[in-house]
């Protein structure tokens, strides 16, 4: 059984490498980027089933990559956590306008992040609305 | 009630201050005198110490979210810091040695200090009982995450309801029942105690609507709060950040003077205490005399409305026989004073020590006692009876922005001479141009107005 693919998109390279140590022990198989046109590459090559994506990138902002992968060919589904220090309600809500599916808030310890990746791939929100989820993910 | 951080820095290093020259005064003062000199120099050296000290650690910056331990152990610190060089300076300057009390310096300085931190920590962050209810306008996800956040993150408060903009798309996982459309704005707010409204939608299309409810909000009195930004911002934060953490820009319709209210507040506290002690023999006799002429209870605990329409009980002595209440409807017709509120010259149900009291505002004294539990303050409109209420026109019930007071502009100014419409609108007056000194003034008119039983019956 091939292992499920990861895209994590964050700038901060100490972060990435800690985030991706994590995943890897959930027998995750990430794939990292750290600004919106990697990430969008990284998506064509690697397919992957879920994706972690930072809000403030070096160009192009979080939000920016998350309305273009929702204007993919092939993978506008994708289901996608932004990660942020800036979590007012509004951020909140224009990540959810722009279609993302989770909203994590920086900083976030291992067992939040495993809990959201989780709650993500099985498809299962949390018993009572979480502040934390946007959208469910569809299909 | 929320300050501004820089307001509480003052108190702070004020309250250090006074603390400080207290000190250096029990160290030098003697039975034969004080030793000026020496206790102003120990004052400046310590203060000197103590404010440098206090800048280099950021003692008095407290939006860093230090607790209250963290407080205190910054706090004995810094005491160690000044104390140490005082004692050093023993060994060089042998008069100083001999004149000061070195051991009541530091008694007197390290009680006052420990506990006047624990104090301003703890009005600080103690959150207010019970929680302040919000009221959010919008049901979309902007409103959706406001409510989740004040229920997740604010101790202080809670959503009473959602009201929904025309067209909305409503969203299922609110945190709070959703009350109406916002056209029912104005029912909800004389309804439902409300200390704020979010407007949590800033889309062009509901522009007209929202403009509406905010000045619904404003002719009400009630404090609302509008989204920062309309526009995606990514990475960019405000420069000024503690206006807006919670990404709205808050409003209010009172004059917002923090350290004027403080002081207020201070006030209110030393000067009810003061009056409730040397007030005590006439009270205490008055309320033998009532208790031995008529049958029933000294107090009379009635149920006013105070700020934003919470109710509490208002205490007076009892001037009138014990079922008053009751025998008001038959005297309805008889109303002298215009508007909801009934006042009547010749009230046949007053009692003889009544009519006393009543003439020199005898009955209202135990109101000191609703100033110190909080829900009043000595200088401010009366608190009406929730009868009248709900008979405000919608810009008379701003006065319920602001804490009831036991004395305002309309007790001076000839009381029930003047009709209500006049009266309100005095009230609207006092709460927009509202100051201490003006405070100061309206008690001093007071004085000789209880004193010569003008206008009062």
């Amino acid at each position: 059984m091939s292992r499920r693919v990861v895209l994590l998109v964050e700038d901060d390279p100490l972060l990435r490498q800690r985030v991706k140590i994590w995943l890897e022990s959930e027998k995750f198989d990430v794939r990292c980027a750290s600004e919106y046109a990697t990430a969008l590459e990284q998506i064509d090559a690697c397919a992957p089933a879920i994706a972690c994506v930072d809000l403030t990138l070096p160009r192009e902002s979080g939000l920016d990559l998350v309305e273009a992968i929702r204007k993919h060919a092939r993978h506008a589904m994708l289901p996608i956590i932004v990660m942020s220090d800036h979590h007012s309600p509004e951020d909140m809500a224009e990540a959810e306008r722009v279609g993302a599916n989770a909203f994590l808030k920086k900083p976030f310890a291992r067992p939040m992040l495993l809990k959201y990746v989780e709650w993500i791939l099985d498809g299962t929100q949390p018993s009572r609305p979480s502040i934390h989820t946007l959208r469910r993910v569809d299909g | 009630m929320a300050l501004q951080p820089r307001t509480w820095q003052k108190i702070n290093l004020v309250g250090d201050c006074t603390v400080l020259l207290l000190a250096a005064a029990s160290a030098t003062v003697f039975p034969g005198g004080i030793h000026y000199l020496v206790g102003l120099a120990m004052a400046f050296c310590a203060m000197a110490i103590w404010m440098i000290g206090g800048r280099v650690l950021r003692h008095y910056d407290i939006a860093n979210g230090r607790g209250i331990a963290g407080d205190v152990a910054l706090t004995l610190v810094l005491l160690f810091a000044t104390l140490f060089p005082m004692f050093a300076l023993r060994l060089f300057v042998p008069r100083y040695a001999a004149t000061a009390n070195m051991q009541s310096f530091v008694v007197v300085f390290v009680l006052a200090v420990v506990w006047l931190r624990l104090l301003t920590s703890w009005i600080r962050t103690r959150p207010p009982e019970p929680p302040e209810d919000v009221l959010v306008i919008g049901v979309g996800p902007l409103g959706r995450h406001t409510g989740l956040e004040i229920a997740a993150s604010r101790r202080d408060r809670r959503v009473t309801g959602y009201l929904a903009l025309r067209g909305e798309e409503r969203d299922a996982r609110l945190p709070a029942r959703i009350l109406g459309m916002v056209d029912a704005l104005e029912t909800v707010l004389k309804a439902h105690v409300v200390h704020e409204v979010y407007l949590a939608n800033g889309d062009e299309a509901h522009h007209a609507e929202v403009q509406e409810a905010i000045r619904v909000c404003e002719r009400f009195g009630i404090p609302f709060a509008l989204p920062a930004s309309r526009f995606r911002i990514a990475r960019a934060e405000p420069r000024e950040r503690a206006a807006l953490d919670d990404g709205y820009v808050h409003y209010v319709s009172f004059r917002a003077k923090p350290l004027q209210l403080v002081l207020k507040r201070a006030f209110d506290i030393v000067a009810s205490s003061a009056a409730l002690v040397a007030l005590a023999p006439l009270m205490i006799s008055v309320a033998v005399a009532i208790k031995l002429t008529s049958k029933g209870p000294v107090l009379f605990r009635q149920v006013r409305v105070g700020r934003y329409g919470r109710t509490f009980h208002m205490l007076k002595f009892r001037s009138m026989v014990q079922n008053a209440e009751a025998l008001k409807a038959k005297l309805l017709a008889k109303n002298e004073q215009t508007g909801p509120v009934f006042k009547m010259e010749r009230d046949p149900r007053i009692t003889a020590i009544g009519r006393f009291i009543r003439k020199y505002s005898i009955d209202e004294l135990p109101q000191f006692l609703n100033v110190l539990r909080g829900e009043m303050t000595i200088v401010g409109p009366r608190p009406p009876i929730p009868g009248e209420v709900a008979q405000y026109e919608a810009w008379q019930r701003r006065r319920l922005s602001v804490r009831p007071g036991i004395t305002c502009v309309w007790q001076v100014s000839g009381r029930n001479r003047i009709g209500f419409e006049q009266w309100m609108y005095l009230d609207m007056q006092y709460i927009d141009n509202w100051s201490l000194g003006q405070d100061f003034q309206l008690i001093f008119r007071t004085v000789p107005v209880v004193l010569f039983g003008k206008g009062a019956s």
